[in-house]
């Protein structure tokens, strides 16, 4: 597993559009995995940093991978946790529009409106426009908020210093906020 | 705004955001101004996005995220392909009910790959008493083998604590689909019902509800079969906490298929399924969901108003359902549990009728109907007991008129149809006058409406003989079940007097009144009366009425046993196991339990567990079984193993025993009996200041409790007073033995077992010498008797406090031999005379006393140290021998083999559920 890993992670680097989607795959799958474990299991909740380092420790071991890789992984796994939580979203969304087949054995009793579903959407659109106009803010946000890293460690990553990092958050933070509320 | 333009605008505020993010916070509102000097809108927002910091999905994270939606989604994001769940593989999402995720999942078998629907259940369970009751009813549901239901496969919990089920996989479709796709005609649509019924009538003699029947939970394979899924999954997931019950209901159960007890937070049971197989078949025969209809008349209506609207699935034409199929929904369907079809049996013969065009069973109202409603509306003021009373009372009118009706039916006879309604007028007469308005606001008891009746019969009914004597002998029964026996005898004296004094009475009428009274004398302790009147009736019998022969048998066992006459009492018994039709679980299981007490008494006990075993099966497997009588065989079961081999265990079970019956027949001679039952196995394991407790208390309930008496409290007082012996209080114990004396003697004979134990108890308080007074008591030992070990344990604890060792080892050994005899050879008796042997210094007593007690009664429990202070006070013993080494794996064995008692125990729990609602701790 840690072979293949570090392996696919090399070859996305390398550019490889099979070894990144065959990563993000299981990057994927793993995230919700380990997000099943928590959210089934207990009524406390893991934070996003704690289901992250699962899933790394779960996917690539003990073993340390380059800067590089680390930073790809690190990318990849928010990226990946960002679509889980979309695609749950999304399902919700289709679950209230009558969701075809399964229908008899929905619980006809759900929220008129799943506020937290849309807000979910509103933030991946936002997200995306953001990479627009400031790529590695949005970057940041994605780091910190789908892949609970701290500023310090994305400065690592980024090469750049933890006050810049901070600074990118708080312009992307009201960005994205103006951007949500201007979806409504 | 389009798109690009937006995002222009958003390119711009963003950089004017970062510059003035830039500029010192003191001077960045004067800096705004003069950037946005033409833009007051931008400037609005620059200065609302740089003020205050509004709440955002930013300050959260992911992860709460995750859990919110999943929160307000009610199912969790689907595990992927390959996911491990126990020794099960998730291949695909097969789609998500209100429980959680169900996946097509495989395993490896024994070179095969099985196939499953996992359960993945959403809700966290992991205290270990919900664990521990999944464990049990999980058993429960395996036994459920029937065609018609998807089986369970598998279960148990995942790494997170979550608690997965994994059923039989069908490869079918919905029961809609499978309407709107075969367009089935009403014939097919019918058949499929009735193998549903099959189905669930199956599980309801297994004592297991679904209590979540829906279409989606019907499956038909290609061969259009149905297959029931999920049997018993919400009643599973069912807490014993009332509060999270509401919770769970909303939560799992689909609304529009359950039953009002179901959202009211009432008491789920088989009338629950009846209730959602009414509502699915509405839904079978017309494509539409049913609502709520409370008379048949309104569902007629529904039916014909539903066929209007958008049918799910294709409707069978409405001339196809005229007639009563509405009643039938009505009744399934009724929001009163009570007036529902009494079972699924009963819906399936209704539906069975109708379909081939008979007349169908069910009314749309009924005498007994009404008289059951106010049975419920008074439930607080008549208190438990008296509904069970007064319901029998109902019960018991309402089966007498339909019987005459039958009758009526049959003979054409007017005038037994017009007793029937005579007796049905009588009985509303005497409730409409119970209502508080006619008595000043008194909510009048059900004993009390009894009494009322009682006085009024022969006012009322002075022209209907028939219906008179229907109507004593019926509050008889209930004045013998409401503990009020002079009048229960008073009522039967009326009615075999009554039917006595027709010319043209109906012989079999008169038995069945005299039989009453016999009872009714047996339990008011007028033993020769009972005596007498049996003797009669067997003459009646042998003189034209052979099918009731045996009728009289179940009584004369009973007199016999109160007579103190064992074998003759076992012997009656035994016939009655042997003449009931083995159709009736009920009596056949009575007739089982006889002869475990009367084997029990004679000290036979593989017979005793024998006859145990084959009573509580038919418990099990009655469909009718109370928790009443499920409590009881569960008791009696544990009584044996008290007394064969694992008195601990059987101890903290019968303390949770005694507590339920408790709580569920308060002060009555039910909970007088488990205490003592409890008590014994109390001192058994040396809890003597416990047993004493519990010993007090029955004998006070069993004195003042309903349905006990003087006779009833005799045993107790017996085993109290040896306890009190035991304790060195001999002034309290003396009174104790004499007034149960005068009992025994009152009933039974000089040659009385009972008798004879009683005098071995009072000679151990012997002021002169206990072990001369035991002596010369043994002497009158009858052949066989449960107390003999017991006895001759006594003896030689007295011979050697009296010095005399030798004497001592030779009652100690013959303790043993008898024990032997009554196959109980490593009973909690058998330890004490082994440590009374290894006291003596027999090295290989004391080895074998020691292991004996470790597994008897735990390894760190008092008698465990008292044997290791015998090896130390005698150090020359040798290491064990393995002496009767062999005895010890057997009696382990057993000991951890007592399976098939807790599965009694679940379902008695199970069916108190039910019945009383679960336990509040």
């Amino acid at each position: 597993m840690n072979d293949s890993i570090s392996r696919l992670l090399e070859a996305a680097e390398g550019g490889d559009p099979t070894a990144h989607d065959r990563l993000f795959t299981l990057l994927y799958d793993e995230l919700r995995r380990c997000a099943h474990r928590q959210l089934g299991g207990s009524a406390q909740t893991m934070s996003t940093t704690a289901l992250v380092n699962e899933t790394y420790l779960k996917l690539v071991s003990a073993q340390t991978l380059k800067l590089e890789s680390r930073q790809h992984f690190m990318a990849l796994a928010a990226r990946a946790m960002r679509q889980v939580l979309v695609d749950h979203a999304r399902r919700i969304g289709a679950d209230k529009r009558g969701g075809a087949a399964l229908q008899v054995t929905l619980n006809e009793h759900l929220p008129d409106t799943p506020a937290e579903a849309a807000e979910v959407l509103a933030l991946d659109q936002a997200l995306n426009e953001l990479e627009k106009i400031d790529q590695r803010a949005a970057r940041v946000v994605q780091l910190h908020f789908f892949a609970g890293l701290t500023f310090g460690a994305i400065g690592e990553l980024e090469g750049l210093a933890e006050r810049t990092i901070k600074r990118d958050w708080e312009a992307a933070r009201r960005m994205l906020a103006l951007a949500m509320g201007g979806a409504h | 705004m389009t798109d690009a333009a937006d995002l222009d605008r958003h390119r711009h505020l963003y950089g004017l955001l970062r510059a003035a993010l830039d500029v010192d916070e003191g001077e960045r509102a004067t800096w705004l101004v003069q950037q946005c000097a033409d833009d007051a809108g931008a400037l609005a927002q620059l200065r609302d996005l740089l003020g205050g910091s509004q709440p955002s999905l930013l300050d959260t994270d992911a992860a709460s995220m995750a859990a919110r939606l999943n929160e307000i989604d009610g199912h969790v994001d689907p595990l992927p392909h390959g996911t491990r769940i126990g020794n099960w593989v998730i291949e695909r999402p097969l789609g998500h009910g209100g429980m959680g995720m169900v996946y097509l999942a495989t395993r490896q078998g024994d070179g095969f790959l099985q196939r499953g629907a996992l359960k993945l259940i959403k809700r966290g369970m992991d205290s270990a008493a919900v664990l521990e009751r999944l464990r049990r009813e999980r058993r429960i549901l395996a036994s459920l083998n029937h065609p018609n239901i998807a089986h369970l496969l598998d279960g148990g919990i995942t790494e997170a604590g979550q608690p997965f089920l994994v059923m039989e996989y069908v490869d079918g479709s919905p029961l809609a689909d499978w309407a709107q796709r075969t367009q089935a005609s009403l014939a097919a649509r019918v058949t499929l019902f009735l193998q549903l019924c099959e189905a669930v009538a199956h599980a309801h003699r297994q004592l297991v509800v679904h209590s979540d029947i829906k279409p989606g939970n019907v499956l038909v394979d290609v061969e259009g079969h149905p297959h029931l899924l999920d049997f018993g999954i919400a009643k599973l997931l069912d807490d014993e906490s009332a509060a999270e019950q509401t919770v769970l209901h909303a939560r799992f159960l689909s609304r529009a298929y359950a039953a009002p007890e179901q959202i009211d937070g009432g008491a789920i049971s088989t009338a629950t399924d009846v209730y959602q197989l009414g509502v699915l078949l509405f839904e079978l025969l017309t494509g539409t969901r049913h609502s709520d209809a409370p008379t048949a008349s309104q569902a007629s209506r529904q039916l014909v108003r539903a066929h209007g609207n958008t049918p799910m699935s294709a409707p069978i034409p409405l001339r196809q359902l005229r007639g009563d199929i509405s009643v039938i929904v009505a009744r399934a369907t009724d929001a009163e549990s009570a007036r529902r079809y009494a079972s699924v049996d009963a819906l399936a013969e209704d539906l069975r009728r109708w379909h081939h065009g008979q007349p169908i069973l069910a009314r749309p109202d009924s005498l007994g109907y009404r008289a059951r409603l106010f049975v419920r509306r008074h439930t607080l003021a008549v208190g438990t007991g008296m509904v069970a009373a007064l319901a029998l009372l109902v019960a018991v009118s309402f089966a007498l008129w339909q019987a005459a009706e039958a009758r009526a039916q049959a003979r054409r006879a007017t005038a037994e149809a017009a007793s029937a309604r005579a007796s049905q007028q009588f009985m509303l007469n005497v409730f409409t006058q119970a209502e508080p308005w006619r008595n000043a606001g008194h909510q009048p008891t059900a004993l009390e409406l009894a009494e009322r009746a009682l006085q009024r019969v022969d006012g009322e009914l002075a022209d209907q003989p028939y219906a008179r004597a229907d109507m004593y002998y019926a509050l008889a029964r209930l004045f013998t079940v409401a503990g009020d026996i002079k009048l229960a005898k008073t009522a039967a004296t009326q009615a075999a007097a009554t039917l006595q004094a027709q010319p043209d009475v109906d012989p079999e009428r008169l038995f069945h009144a005299r039989l009453r009274l016999a009872h009714v004398q047996f339990y008011t302790g007028d033993f020769d009366g009972a005596q007498a009147t049996l003797d009669l009736l067997d003459a009646s019998a042998a003189a034209g009425l052979p099918q009731l022969r045996s009728a009289t048998l179940p009584l004369r066992a009973n007199l016999a046993r109160d007579r103190g006459r064992l074998r003759e009492s076992q012997r009656l018994s035994l016939q009655v196991a042997h003449a009931v039709d083995p159709g009736q679980l009920r009596e056949l299981r009575e007739a089982w339990w006889h002869v475990a007490q009367a084997e029990r008494a004679l000290g036979r006990y593989p017979a005793a567990l024998a006859a145990e075993q084959r009573s509580r099966t038919l418990a099990m497997a009655d469909a009718d079984s109370t928790a009443a009588t499920l409590g009881h065989a569960a008791l009696t079961a544990w009584a044996l193993v008290a007394e064969t081999d694992a008195p601990a265990q059987a101890a903290r079970e019968l303390s949770s025993l005694a507590a339920r019956t408790r709580q569920m027949f308060g002060d009555s001679l039910y909970t007088a009996a488990s205490l003592l039952i409890y008590a014994q196995a109390q001192r058994r394991i040396g809890h003597t200041q416990s047993a004493l407790r519990l010993l007090r208390e029955a004998e006070r309930l069993a004195l003042t409790g309903t349905g006990g008496g003087v006779l009833d409290a005799a045993p107790m007082r017996v085993e109290l007073a040896s306890t009190l012996i035991d304790l060195g209080q001999i002034d309290q114990a003396l009174p104790l033995l004499a007034a149960a004396d005068v009992e025994f003697a009152r009933v039974g004979g000089e040659d009385d077992a009972r008798r004879w134990f009683l005098r071995m108890v009072g000679a151990r308080a012997d002021p002169h010498s206990p072990a001369a007074a035991l002596r010369r008591a043994w002497q009158q030992s009858p052949e066989e008797a449960r107390e003999r070990p017991q006895a001759l344990l006594w003896l030689a604890q007295a011979e050697l406090r009296e010095g005399d060792a030798a004497q001592a080892r030779l009652h100690w050994r013959e303790t043993l031999a008898e024990l032997d005899r009554q196959g109980r050879p490593l009973s909690a008796l058998a330890w004490q005379a082994h440590a009374g042997l290894a006291g003596l210094g027999d090295p290989a007593e004391q080895a074998l006393a020691c292991s004996q007690a470790r597994l008897l009664f735990g390894t760190d429990a008092a008698q465990v140290r008292t044997c290791a202070d015998l090896v130390t006070a005698h150090p020359t013993a040798p290491q064990s021998t393995t002496a009767r080494h062999d005895d010890l794996q057997r009696l382990d064995a057993r000991i951890t083999a007592l399976l098939p008692l807790d599965a009694t125990y679940a379902a008695w729990l199970q069916a108190l559920d039910n019945e009383v609602g679960p336990a509040t701790p």
